[in-house]
């Protein structure tokens, strides 16, 4: 069956992959915006910021290759003042992104999200240390890229 | 020398077993107690409630009520008997009984994640006083009661069917003494005449039939009941928002009228400005409705 993209089944299998990961236990995971309302103080957001890239993969067939670029955030909360915080907001968002990071890399089928991609990885690019009036946040944002997927 | 503090909350609540409990300090130390405490335990027109045996430990004097002795809302008078350092010593502490308690524990250590969760951080008893702060600072600002509580009051009797007792919800009338004047015998009134006090919300007693309350200073003593029960989820949501922030440490800046960050633009509440009691918008809007409002120069 023809394919325009896979970008929804590969966010909704990171999700559904992350969900079930002992490491992730308690964090609210989305493949899309959760907003300054989410009831979690720690999440990994799949912000939407996502990039398609696609060519003609030979002559005569329709078939595609897709490289897809998507923009995450790892959100963590913590309440209270100082460094100690400050230190544990930190901490805990880089624990998540190393968490993150392993689930391509453990298995096959993780780098290749169970076969929707041939091969994908993680890798953060910002971070920032946040005052906010119930606590520290540390905001990381993080970009999951997957290569050269065949579309037919 | 020794002296005492009532670390944890001394409010305990009505219809279950309640402990109640004293922490006495030597020299500024948690002091020795040993051989057995006792405790007895009156209500507040000096009736026996309870005595026996207390427990110590590290300092804390600790007694049981049992649901039957804590029946209903009242204030409790407790006297303390220990040894510390060889010396008999008699302590005395007052407690409270309430219909309901704004939240508890649990409540409180779940709340916003855990936001107050570490018991070592925020011990039993530092919580449990900030929900007497909380309590008392919503009764303050409102004029009514959360959860039943009880009170004897002695007001000057009007001459007339109607008394103001000035407590909003008034739930139950427990008793009427009358005086005459110039004497200090009280007369209670019959169950016939008690039955025929008639309770208003807004805090009106009023004898429908059988008399009036006699004109005098001082003369009518009432025990009531009164307050809001039970308490409405949103106070208790309330409660423990101000907690959250009344406990957690914040390097907000509390004069900060607004916060940009990489998270968004954010107007902040300022308490005691404009229509914010405590700078908290989720507390200030429910304190802020027209049911709770407290009526200048009324109630």
């Amino acid at each position: 069956m023809a394919s325009t993209s896979r970008l929804a089944a590969v966010k909704s299998a990171l999700v559904d992959r992350w969900g079930q990961r002992a490491g992730l236990s308690g964090v609210q995971i989305a493949s899309g915006e959760l907003g300054g309302n989410a009831a979690s103080k720690e999440r990994i957001e799949l912000i939407g910021a996502d990039t398609i890239e696609q060519d003609w993969a030979g002559i005569g067939r329709l078939s595609r290759d897709e490289n897809l670029t998507l923009i995450g955030s790892i959100y963590v909360m913590r309440a209270g003042a100082g460094e100690t915080v400050i230190r544990a907001a930190r901490d805990r968002a880089f624990a998540l992104m190393a968490e993150i990071e392993l689930s391509f890399v453990e298995s096959a089928a993780g780098s290749s999200i169970g076969g929707l991609v041939k091969a994908a990885r993680a890798r953060p690019f910002e971070g920032h240390d946040i005052l906010t009036p119930r606590g520290r946040v540390y905001l990381l944002g993080f970009e999951v890229l997957t290569e050269l997927t065949r579309l037919t | 020398m020794a002296r005492t503090e009532q670390l944890d909350s001394p409010r305990i609540q009505a219809g279950l077993p309640g402990s109640i409990s004293l922490t006495v300090y030597t020299d500024g130390a948690l002091a020795t107690i040993t051989g057995t405490p006792t405790c007895a335990v009156v209500d507040a027109a000096g009736n026996a409630v309870a005595s026996g045996n207390a427990s110590a430990a590290s300092g804390v004097l600790t007694f049981a009520l049992t649901a039957s002795q804590n029946a209903k809302p009242n204030v409790y008078t407790a006297t303390w008997v220990a040894t510390v350092g060889a010396v008999s010593m008699t302590f005395t502490s007052t407690h409270e009984s309430r219909g309901s308690l704004l939240f508890t524990l649990a409540e409180a250590r779940a709340w916003d994640n855990g936001a107050i969760g570490d018991a070592t951080v925020y011990p039993d008893d530092l919580v449990l006083r900030g929900r007497d702060t909380v309590t008392d600072a919503f009764e303050d600002r409102t004029n009514r009661a959360f959860g039943s509580r009880y009170v004897r009051e002695v007001y000057d009797g009007p001459g007339s069917q109607e008394l103001d007792s000035r407590r909003l919800f008034v739930t139950a009338v427990r008793s009427v003494n009358e005086r005459a004047a110039g004497t200090q015998t009280w007369t209670a009134y019959t169950a016939a005449q008690l039955l025929d006090v008639l309770a208003y919300p807004d805090g009106r007693l009023i004898r429908e039939s059988l008399g009036y309350f006699t004109r005098g200073l001082r003369n009518v003593a009432v025990e009531l009941e009164y307050g809001i029960q039970p308490i409405p989820g949103e106070l208790r949501a309330a409660g423990l928002e101000l907690l959250r922030y009344n406990l957690v440490e914040s390097d907000m800046d509390p004069r900060a009228t607004f916060l940009q960050n990489e998270l968004g633009h954010f107007n902040l509440a300022v308490a005691g400005k404009g229509d914010s009691w405590f700078g908290v918008p989720a507390v200030d809007a429910v304190l802020n409705q027209p049911r709770y409002a407290r009526l200048p120069g009324v109630h």
